[in-house]
């Protein structure tokens, strides 16, 4: 088990100086949570949900109020230092990078903090370089680069030190399409190497795509731990089916509604035996481009949390 | 101990990178390097209003090797900077000892420092009169050397508190070194303060070091002059521990308090 994680709480106290006298927050509500070596785990959770709490105590930066977590057998309280030497973290955003180094340089340096020798710096540094495509800007300052470029620094430096578990929290803010393409290739890739990792997103399209499970985490509680895919037949939602038509399907049973946008036709239906329905009358009536959508993600996630608006 | 040595090396090498980034030689000669000497002759000059050549040699003297303690300092800006760039939460995640990849950071302003200081050596005392015993005078840079670490270990150890009260950053900078200013007998001889005040000035450095270099340029016996310098390390060391449990201590509340954060 890579990461274990039991009924862990953590509060903190609002306002400032050395003893806050606030109001108490609670991030973390008895949380457990168990990833298996090898596995893309994703954290999904509306703003404020306790996401980022987490991984920072996972990388023993914070320390929990109650409860226990341990990661690759060592409990974040009594084993932080050897918790340190395999874990990468990897935040998004443009903070947490030297303006004024390379982007090799900066690599070099990190490098030496994870206690690497520098020949097998210069090695990792290198391979890093050409794996994120940083080959060609190496040797050029790291503030000159565009916000994904910086945050392909920070995904190189997070994996300088060969760490076993790496927290990803919200790395992909700020990639283009590319550079978010070749983010979730390059963490299919690491899990492949035997890695294992653990990353918020509010992008439930990645979260689909590269996680083998999600935890969905509401007010720092677990709502469900399953496969996107699991967690889409639990929801019990709706089917949808696409086709290119202009037909009115309304009377079939089990049709909930329909919708039309650009020419294409969505049907929302209640069961996959409705869609089904709907399906054959699409087809026995010649249209082509047809299909049945399962629910995705995104629609479980907006079941499961709500639909809150900007409410946190 | 080798990973230590490195993490030290590469804090080093990227310090020196950054700093470089906005200083050249040309600039470091005539704005800060000018600035402390011009500080240093400020002293002599009150030296010679009061009209006694031994005045400007003990000012002059006590200047030249204080100008270096701003630098030697600066490593407590170096510290709140790590918080600034967001850098501090991957500094704690990562294996390496936060004392060691403090002591890194600020090395370069350390060695400004004493470059500030030996140059200063080098050419003020000829401008003002004070005589030194040449060609053993050459040690002397090595004991501004010597003086130099320890101060920087006293503004390491400072660092790790002002971490803790980043807002602090700039009054703490101050009063650290006008501290040494004041009371290390850069000025005035210790011997002027009260008893409890000169105790406290002991465990300050710069105080033994420049007592040894004032022996030493008035050929005091060689057992006196080692004396002080060896109390001058020990004064280093100590401070270089108190830093060591500070660090650990500050990054303990931190993790408890949750005030490392990521990206800030
Ligand atoms: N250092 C802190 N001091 C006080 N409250 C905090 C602190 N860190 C987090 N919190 C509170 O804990 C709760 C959880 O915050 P957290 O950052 O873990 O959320 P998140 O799931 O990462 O949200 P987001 O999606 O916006 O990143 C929030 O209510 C937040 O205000
Ligand atoms: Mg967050």
């Amino acid at each position: 088990m890579s990461v274990r994680v039991q009924d862990l709480t953590r509060t903190f106290r609002k306002g400032k100086g050395w003893r806050p006298k606030g109001d108490q927050v609670t991030a973390l509500d008895g949380l457990t949570l168990h990833v298996p070596e090898h596995e893309v785990h994703g954290l999904l959770g509306p703003n404020g949900a306790g996401k980022t709490t987490l991984c920072k105590i996972l990388s023993t930066i914070l320390l929990p109020t109650s409860g226990t977590a341990e990661v690759l057998g060592h409990d974040v309280v009594s084993g932080a230092a050897e918790i340190r030497r395999h874990v990468g973290i990897v935040f998004g955003g443009e903070r947490g990078l030297y303006g004024k180094l390379t982007a090799r340089q900066t690599l070099r340096y990190w490098a030496a903090l994870h206690l690497l020798p520098d020949a097998r710096a210069k090695e990792r540094t290198d391979a890093l370089l050409t794996r994120l495509g940083l080959a060609d800007k190496a040797d050029d300052l790291v503030e000159t680069f565009s916000r994904g470029m910086k945050q392909r620094v920070h995904l190189a430096r997070g994996l300088i030190g060969d760490p076993k578990l790496i927290l990803f929290d919200e790395p992909t803010t700020g990639m283009d399409p590319v550079a978010a393409r070749d983010f979730r290739e390059l963490i299919t890739e690491l899990r492949d190497e035997g890695r294992t990792i653990l990353i918020t997103t509010h992008d439930m399209d990645e979260a689909e795509e590269v996680c083998d499970r999600v935890t969905l985490i509401d007010n720092g509680r677990v709502l469900a731990t399953e496969t996107p895919r699991g967690l889409a037949e639990m929801s019990g939602l709706h089917r949808w089916v696409e086709a290119e038509t202009t037909l009115d399907v309304t009377g079939i049973p089990g049709v909930v509604g329909t919708e039309t946008r650009n020419g294409l036709l969505r049907v929302k239906t209640t069961d996959d035996r409705a869609a089904r329905a709907v399906l054959d009358f699409l087809l026995d009536n010649g249209v082509r481009s047809v299909h049945a959508v399962p629910p995705r993600l995104e629609d479980v996630y907006l079941d499961l949390i709500g639909r809150r608006g900007m409410e946190v | 101990m080798r990973d230590q040595l490195r993490v030290l090396k590469h804090g080093l090498i990227a310090s020196w990178t950054m700093y470089s980034a906005y200083q050249t030689w040309r600039l470091w000669t005539f704005t800060w390097l000018s600035r402390l000497l011009i500080q240093a002759c400020f002293y002599a000059l009150i030296g010679r209003m009061l009209g006694s050549q031994q005045q400007v040699d003990y000012l002059l003297i006590g200047n030249v090797v204080a100008v270096m303690a701003i630098d030697a300092t600066v490593v407590i800006l170096i510290s709140v900077g790590e918080r600034q760039s967001g850098t501090l939460a991957l500094m704690v995640a990562a294996p390496s000892t936060h004392l060691t990849v403090y002591l890194g950071k600020g090395l370069v302003n350390l060695g400004s420092g004493v470059a500030a200081s030996t140059t200063a050596f080098l050419v003020l005392p000829p401008l003002f009169g004070v005589r030194l015993p040449w060609p053993e005078a050459a040690l002397v840079p090595l004991m501004i050397l010597v003086v130099g670490v320890s101060c920087y270990c006293y503004g390491t150890c400072v660092a790790s508190f002002v971490l803790g009260f980043p807002s602090a950053r700039w009054l703490a900078l101050n009063v650290s070194y006008l501290v040494l200013m004041t009371f290390c007998g850069v000025n005035v001889p210790t011997s002027f303060w009260p008893d409890w005040l000169r105790a406290i000035t002991s465990v300050l450095p710069m105080t033994h070091g420049l007592a040894a270099i004032r022996a030493f340029i008035a050929e005091a016996p060689a057992s006196t002059v080692l004396g002080q310098l060896a109390l001058e390390v020990c004064v280093g060391a100590g401070w270089l521990a108190v830093a060591a449990m500070s660090f650990t201590r500050m990054v303990r509340r931190g993790r408890r308090d949750g005030s490392i954060e990521f990206g800030g």
